[in-house]
Parts: C-alpha cells; sequence; structure tokens
C-alpha cells in the first residue's frame, strides 16, 4: 500500500517537473516572496529585540538598532539577574509552571481515562458536566470571592490549584484514549491489574504524543499568564516574571512612546539603565525558556494536535 | 453500551463474606441517603452555631432610582409589581410580596419534598430490613424539612426573616434568634465577626445543603426503586467512580460554585457587609442607559469583525500559500517559524509590538523612508487606529498557528482529485479554487459559526496590554468594562451584572451556532 502510494508520489512530481509553466514559475517566485516576507515579519521582532536586549542600555535610546547590537553590552541582563524581585519572580515562574503542569497533566488524564471507557455508566453525564464548564463561566468578579473565600487569594496555591482541570484537555486526551485499541485495557484486566494500574502503567505511557501537546498548552498557558498575579496575588513574594514585564510594557505604554532616559531605573556596572533595555532584556529572559521547550515537544506535538484534531 | 465484561462474571466467589453482598441494596442506598442528610445537617448546626448572635431584620434600602427598560420591561409584564410592589407613599421598594414568596413557597417546597419521599418509601416492597431501613431514612430525611417548615413558620411570625437565610446554615439559630431579639452588644459583636467570615458564599454553608441532599437521596431511591442492576454497575465500577468524584467535586467548586456569585448583579454589593440589599435590575438598567454601553458595544463588535474578517482571510489565504510549497524541509521550517508569535505570551507581543510602532520605530523609518507617512506617527497614542492595529497583531501573533487546522484538512483531500482535474486541464488556480477550498469547506464553515458563537468575546490581554488613557474611547470592549468597572473602581455588583449579561448573549449565540452548525455543515461542535 504504501510502496504504491510512493510510486504514485513519485510519478506525480515527476509530471509536475516536465509541466512547469511560465505561469507556474511566477507563481512560485511570488510565493517564495511572500514566505520570505512571513519569516521576516514573524522573526524580525524577535531578533530586533534580541539586538537591543544584547546593546549599550544608554545608547539604545537612540533608536536605529535593527538586528544587531551597536555597541555590544551585557548591562541589561546584569540588571536584570541583580534585581532580586525579578530573581522572585523568575522562581515563582518556574515553579508555577513545572506543578501546574504536572498536575494538570495528572487530573485532566485521569478524567479523561475514566470519560473513555465505553462502560462507564455515568459517562454521559459526566462529559456533558465538563463540557458545560468550557461555555459557563462566572466571570472575575465572583472568582474573586471564591478564591477569598477559599482562602487562596495572595497565596502560591492560586496559581495552581484553579486551573489544574481543563474540559478542553480532557477531552482531547479523551479522543486520543479512544482511539487505542480496547484489547490493551481487556488483556491487563484479565491479568488481574486494577483500574488505576491500567491506567497508570498500560494507558499513560503509550499517550506521550497527547500528553506532550496538552502539557506545552499548559505550561505555555501558566508560563505566559500574567492576569492572576494582576488580580489574584499583588504581593511582592508572588511576583511573575510576565507580570513584571508587564508593567514595565504599561508604564512606557502610559508615557506614549516618547524615549525618555530614565536615570532613577538605578545604574548597573557604570551603565545608566533605560526602560527601554530593561524591558527588552526581561522580554528575552521570558521568552527563552518557553522557546527551549518547544523544540524537544514539537515531533510529539504535531502527532499529538493531529489525532486530537481529528477524533476531537 | 458494552458492560458484559465486568458486571455479569461473579468477581467475588462467596459473596456472603463481603458485607456489601450480606444485606440488600436497597438497605445500603437508604443508609448513604439517611447518613449524608444527618452528616450535613449536624454539620450545618454545628458550624454556625457560634456565628449567628443578633437578630437582622431584613430592609431595603435602596431607593428606586432608575427607570431603565429593564423595569419598564418587567413593569409591564407585571412581573415587576408582584416581586417589588410599591409603596406609593414612600417611594421604597417593599419587599412584602417577595418575603411572603419565601416564606409561603419554599415550606410548601418542602413539603412537596416529603410527599415525595413518602411515596417513594411507601412504594418500597419486600423484606423487613428495608421497611426498617426506609422508616429510618423517612425520620432523618424528613428532620431537616421539619426543621426548614417550622422556621419558617416562627420567622413569618416574628417578621424577622433574613433574605439570606433560606439557606441551610441557620435554620437552627434563626429559632433562638427569634426569641431573642440581640442586643446592642451582641449586634456589634456579630457585625465584626460576619465582616470577617461572611460573604455570597458563606464558606460554602449558604447552599441548602440538607434540601439538596433530600432531593438527591428521593432521585436516587426512584431511579433505584426497580434497578437492581446499576447499583451492582455501580459497584463493581468503583475505582472509575473513586478517580472521577474529587475531580467532580474539585470542577463544582471552582467552576460551578462561582455562578452563586451571580446574586451580586441584583444586589448592592458591598464586600464585608452580611446583608446585601436587593435592588432588582438596577444594575443591568445602568449599564444600558448610561452612555457607556453604546461606546463598549460598539468597540466590542467592531473588535470581534475585525478579528473574525481578517484572521480568516490571511489565515486560510497562508494555508493554501504553504499547501503549495513542493519543497518538504522548507515547509517545515516556514511553519516553525509561523508558529512563534503563537508561544509569547500577550505581555512579550505588546513589549515587541510597542518596539515596532514607536516614534521612531522601525515601522516609521520604514514608512518615512519609502515617502508614505510625511511624518512620524505615534501609532499606539492614537484612538482611530487602535481596531486596525489590534487586528493586525492578533494576525501577526495567531495567523501561523490558525493554519495548523487547515493544513491537516487539507490532507485528508484525496489526491487522486488533483490528478483527475489535471486531466481534465485544471491549472493551479483552477485546483486551489475547485478542489482545495471546497475539500476545506467544512472545516471553515465550523470555524467561522463557531466564531461567531464568541461574537462578544472581543479578547481581553491584547487590547488591555495595548491601550492606553489616549486610545480607551476606542479600546474598551466589555471584558476590559468588566475589569475597569469591578477591578479598580471595585463597583462588583456592576462588573458582575455585565459579565452575566456577556456570558449569558454568549451561551445564546454559542447554541444558536450549534444549531445552525448542525443544520448546515452536519457537524456539530458540541
Amino acid at each position: 500500500m504504501s510502496t504504491r502510494l510512493e510510486q504514485k508520489s513519485k510519478y506525480v512530481k515527476a509530471k509536475y517537473k516536465v509541466r512547469q509553466t511560465p505561469g507556474d514559475i511566477v507563481f512560485h517566485i511570488f510565493n517564495a516572496i511572500l514566505m520570505m516576507f512571513l519569516v521576516v515579519v514573524m522573526l524580525y521582532p524577535m531578533l530586533n529585540t534580541l539586538a537591543i536586549s544584547f546593546n549599550e542600555p544608554l545608547d539604545s535610546v537612540r533608536g536605529g538598532i535593527y538586528l544587531w547590537p551597536r555597541i555590544f553590552s551585557l548591562a541589561a541582563y546584569e540588571a536584570v539577574f541583580e534585581n532580586e524581585l525579578l530573581l522572585i519572580a523568575f522562581r515563582n515562574s518556574v515553579a508555577r509552571t513545572i506543578i501546574s503542569t504536572v498536575g494538570g497533566l495528572f487530573v485532566c488524564s485521569v478524567a479523561a481515562y475514566v470519560l473513555s471507557r465505553r462502560e462507564f455508566l455515568l459517562r454521559k453525564f459526566v462529559t456533558i458536566y465538563f463540557v458545560v464548564t468550557m461555555y459557563v463561566a462566572a466571570g472575575l468578579i465572583p472568582t474573586f470571592f471564591l478564591f477569598q473565600d477559599l482562602g487562596i487569594l495572595n497565596t502560591f496555591h492560586v496559581y495552581w490549584l484553579p486551573g489544574l482541570f481543563g474540559a478542553f484537555n480532557v477531552i482531547v486526551i479523551r479522543s486520543y484514549m479512544q482511539g487505542l485499541p480496547d484489547s490493551l485495557v481487556e488483556a491487563a484486566r484479565i491479568d488481574g491489574a486494577g483500574e488505576f494500574r491500567i491506567f497508570l502503567q498500560v494507558i499513560l505511557p503509550i499517550c506521550k504524543p497527547v500528553l506532550a501537546t496538552v502539557g506545552l498548552w499548559i505550561a505555555v498557558g501558566n508560563w505566559n499568564d500574567w492576569f492572576t498575579t494582576e488580580v489574584f496575588a499583588r504581593q511582592n513574594h508572588l511576583a511573575t516574571l510576565q507580570h513584571e514585564l508587564m508593567k514595565l510594557v504599561s508604564s512606557a505604554m502610559a508615557e506614549t512612546d516618547t524615549p525618555t532616559i530614565n536615570p532613577g531605573e538605578g545604574s548597573s556596572g557604570g551603565h545608566i539603565m533605560t526602560p527601554i533595555a530593561m524591558r527588552a532584556a526581561i522580554t528575552m529572559v521570558a521568552t527563552i525558556p518557553i522557546l527551549c521547550v518547544y523544540p524537544f515537544l514539537q515531533k510529539y506535538f504535531v502527532k499529538g494536535v493531529h489525532v486530537g484534531s481529528v477524533k476531537g | 453500551m458494552s458492560s458484559g465484561v465486568i458486571i455479569n462474571k461473579p468477581l467475588y466467589g462467596d459473596t456472603s463474606r463481603i458485607l456489601f453482598y450480606r444485606y440488600p441494596r436497597k438497605f445500603w442506598v437508604s443508609l448513604g441517603g439517611a447518613s449524608i442528610i444527618l452528616f450535613i445537617t449536624l454539620l450545618n448546626w454545628f458550624s454556625t452555631i457560634d456565628t449567628y448572635f443578633s437578630n437582622e431584620t431584613f430592609q431595603m434600602t435602596t431607593t428606586e432610582t432608575s427607570f431603565g427598560i429593564f423595569t419598564a420591561f418587567f413593569k409591564s409584564t407585571g412581573v415587576y409589581d408582584l416581586l417589588y410592589s410599591r409603596q406609593a407613599s414612600s417611594g421604597a421598594y417593599d419587599p412584602t410580596l417577595m418575603l411572603n414568596i419565601f416564606r409561603y413557597g419554599f415550606p410548601l417546597l418542602f413539603l412537596i419534598a416529603f410527599a415525595f419521599l413518602a411515596l417513594a418509601v411507601i412504594r418500597y416492597k419486600s423484606n423487613s430490613f428495608i421497611k426498617f431501613s426506609n422508616i429510618g431514612f423517612a425520620i432523618t430525611a424528613a428532620l431537616p424539612i421539619v426543621f426548614y417548615a417550622l422556621i419558617m413558620y416562627i420567622n413569618a411570625q416574628h417578621n424577622a426573616f433574613l433574605i439570606e437565610d433560606f439557606g441551610a446554615k441557620n435554620f437552627f439559630l434563626m429559632l433562638i434568634n427569634s426569641q431573642d431579639t440581640g442586643t446592642a452588644l451582641a449586634e456589634g459583636r456579630a457585625r465584626a465577626y460576619l465582616a470577617d467570615h461572611v460573604s455570597i458564599y458563606n464558606g460554602l454553608t449558604a447552599i441548602p445543603w440538607p434540601l439538596i441532599a433530600s432531593f438527591i437521596s428521593i432521585l436516587a431511591l426512584i431511579l433505584l426503586r426497580k434497578d437492581d442492576k446499576k447499583l451492582t454497575i455501580v459497584w463493581h465500577q468503583k475505582a472509575f467512580f473513586l478517580m472521577i468524584i474529587p475531580i467532580m467535586i474539585y470542577v463544582f467548586i471552582f467552576s460551578f460554585l462561582p455562578l452563586v456569585g451571580w446574586q451580586m448583579s441584583f444586589q448592592f454589593f458591598q464586600p464585608g457587609e452580611e446583608v446585601q440589599p436587593w435592588v432588582g435590575f438596577q444594575h443591568f438598567d445602568n449599564f444600558f442607559t448610561r452612555g457607556d454601553f453604546q461606546r463598549v458595544m460598539t468597540n466590542t463588535l467592531a473588535m470581534s469583525m475585525i478579528n473574525l474578517v481578517l484572521g480568516f482571510t490571511t489565515s486560510i489565504f497562508l494555508a493554501l500559500m504553504i499547501n503549495e510549497i513542493r519543497l518538504k524541509k522548507t515547509k517545515r521550517i516556514i511553519q516553525t517559524i509561523s508558529y512563534l508569535p503563537h508561544f509569547l505570551s500577550w505581555v512579550v507581543a505588546a513589549s515587541i509590538i510597542e518596539q515596532f510602532l514607536m516614534g521612531d520605530g522601525i515601522l516609521n523609518d520604514l514608512m518615512l523612508s519609502l515617502g508614505i507617512w510625511d511624518e512620524r506617527r505615534l501609532i499606539l497614542a492614537e484612538p482611530n487606529s487602535f481596531w486596525g492595529m489590534l487586528g493586525l497583531s492578533n494576525v501577526w501573533k495567531s495567523v501561523g498557528w490558525n493554519t495548523i487546522i487547515y493544513l491537516a484538512a487539507m490532507t485528508a483531500i484525496d489526491p487522486e482529485l488533483y490528478e483527475s482535474a489535471e486531466i481534465d486541464g485544471a491549472g493551479r488556480f483552477g485546483k486551489m479554487f475547485n478542489i482545495t477550498l471546497p475539500g476545506i469547506k467544512s472545516t471553515i464553515l465550523v470555524l467561522l459559526i463557531m466564531s461567531i458563537g464568541f461574537a462578544l468575546n472581543a479578547g481581553f490581554e491584547a487590547p488591555l496590554l495595548l491601550q492606553n488613557v489616549m486610545t480607551r474611547p476606542t479600546a474598551e470592549n466589555i471584558d476590559l468594562n468588566v475589569f475597569f468597572q469591578g477591578i479598580q473602581q471595585q463597583n462588583h455588583s456592576l462588573a458582575t451584572a455585565v459579565g452575566m449579561f456577556r456570558t449569558l448573549v454568549a451561551i445564546l449565540l454559542i447554541t444558536a451556532a450549534n444549531q445552525a452548525s448542525k443544520r448546515f455543515a452536519k457537524e456539530s461542535l458540541v
């Protein structure tokens, strides 16, 4: 079957090569230009920020830095890593991301496993019960008072506890599990394994692709979240990286971008720190960790999304 | 439903050794229901016995100030007069009828519940065990109901009814309260205590748990009356239940319990106050009649329309173009790069966008050197450019990611279709328009209908981070309005009302969209 398909695609390719009309060539050139434009638009802002973060802070204010720092300097990064609040923020961000990802994956996959078993008595009811939460949200203020009553307001728990369960994630994992052969579970049952053991030792290991996918979603969501800090955890020891960055961005935004030198920002190693350099450096610190995770998971990722979207 | 494997086989050889099998299953149901009710009744009793010291009388403090469309509507239907019959002389709300509904309606409800229970008990057949447990069950289940009725009656006599107190927490204590008129000292202590401890959720005790438990038990009794098999299934699937029930409780607490807070939108809510005065639809009236509404609504709809149109056209176009790339590796790399902005947070994205649009940023440099603009512009400070800027920012951040689903749909198209089209002499664009686009039509349709369902969700993070004082008039959509009202101006009730309105409209839209999708695309989202 596969060889036939390969042959066919070879055949098709060969035909294309023969039938390259001038119109095709024009189209491909146009397409190539479009893709180049796309790559530039997607990559340039990141590279530009990277260049600014490595530039001499005071010099950055003059503008005109594109892809390469004009005067190379690590002052901005030094300032970031000397700032105690930012270190706390970094620690908090990492901690909450890890805890929520592990906990969230566990909770979601347990729910997904139960819902994927066709013999489960309340399957339909529980599915509806979960799906409803995707559409009905109480809103900001009731949530705020709920957190207050539960006593998780202004504690670290507010970062991981409310987000453990995600109905959409459960549905995605469930679809993947439903695609697995039933005989796996039955065989394990005959061998005398309990349900929880079947889940942990039989089902979970073969769900790696979808777990990687959903795990990445949860991790990205948690790492990028600043709003929880803004509303539910307004204390210095609970700072997160994105929230610190947000404060810098919105303060700069309020000035409606007049490039001002702010000597009050503090100096580092003889350099005067400027908001623009500081922001670029924090942006990099807040972005690079999550971008580092992505390539490792990408091979699972496409597979997981694909299956999820087909079955979902 | 195939349940053969686990149910029919006798997993346990000698069932009489196991306690569960020694008694009829109905016994366990009755025992379970009875103990739940007993437990919760006692819990409520003990947990709240020290919280009530004083005798708070229910008062409507807010006077009628606005005559918005909701009030007008309800006045016209007569429901308004039923709930808030207005005293002609004072001009204040007189909640007599409302109170009467609570006073006499609830006892009535309990009586009906009791009748149901009795019916369920009477219809039980067979041996003495069950009869015994039925009596025990009936007594324990009836206890809270009798108490409720008693308290309601006494309170009606004393005219000292707290509207919040149809919750379970104080049915016993109100009995004490109604005899003790309460000194100033006791009242002060109560206020101090309540200010610390009581809010809308009352630590989960504001909900009439005994009532709910009674109903659940009755429901279980009725459902399981004939069907012993179901209970056997439950027993054999206990592992599943053990796994899913904690998660269901968790979901209840974090997703459904906050809905109790929606009552705030009908109150004049102030945190820490024990009695929140009810104001009917006043907040909705305020929201719909004040000048903000039109602006906020226009912004919301405009933003979501721009997002919809720009988002769909660009991502379909990009998907088509990426699909035309012949080199597999290049295609891969371009896809990976186009996903990149999706993984940035909106904070980072806003920072980058700001960098890009700054007075001496790259866009200004470019536009000046190309001669399109005459002078440097501060896009972020221009209210008129905000919608377009937001739309393009959204495109930048999500266009690559959105192509995934279209590209996945395109791979599902049968390659033979292309071949036969080629034989028929179709060119590149012919194939694109006659095969690829129809092939992903259902995907597009479903996504489109779904986005229309989210018309009032015009995004929160992006506009919040990209707006500033100057652009706020065009940037403030419903979500931002809720945020500014609720968190920054501490106007909790109004914000809740606006949020509730949005959620309800969104549910309506999504349901309609789902129906439409079922009918036209033969595909359901849910």
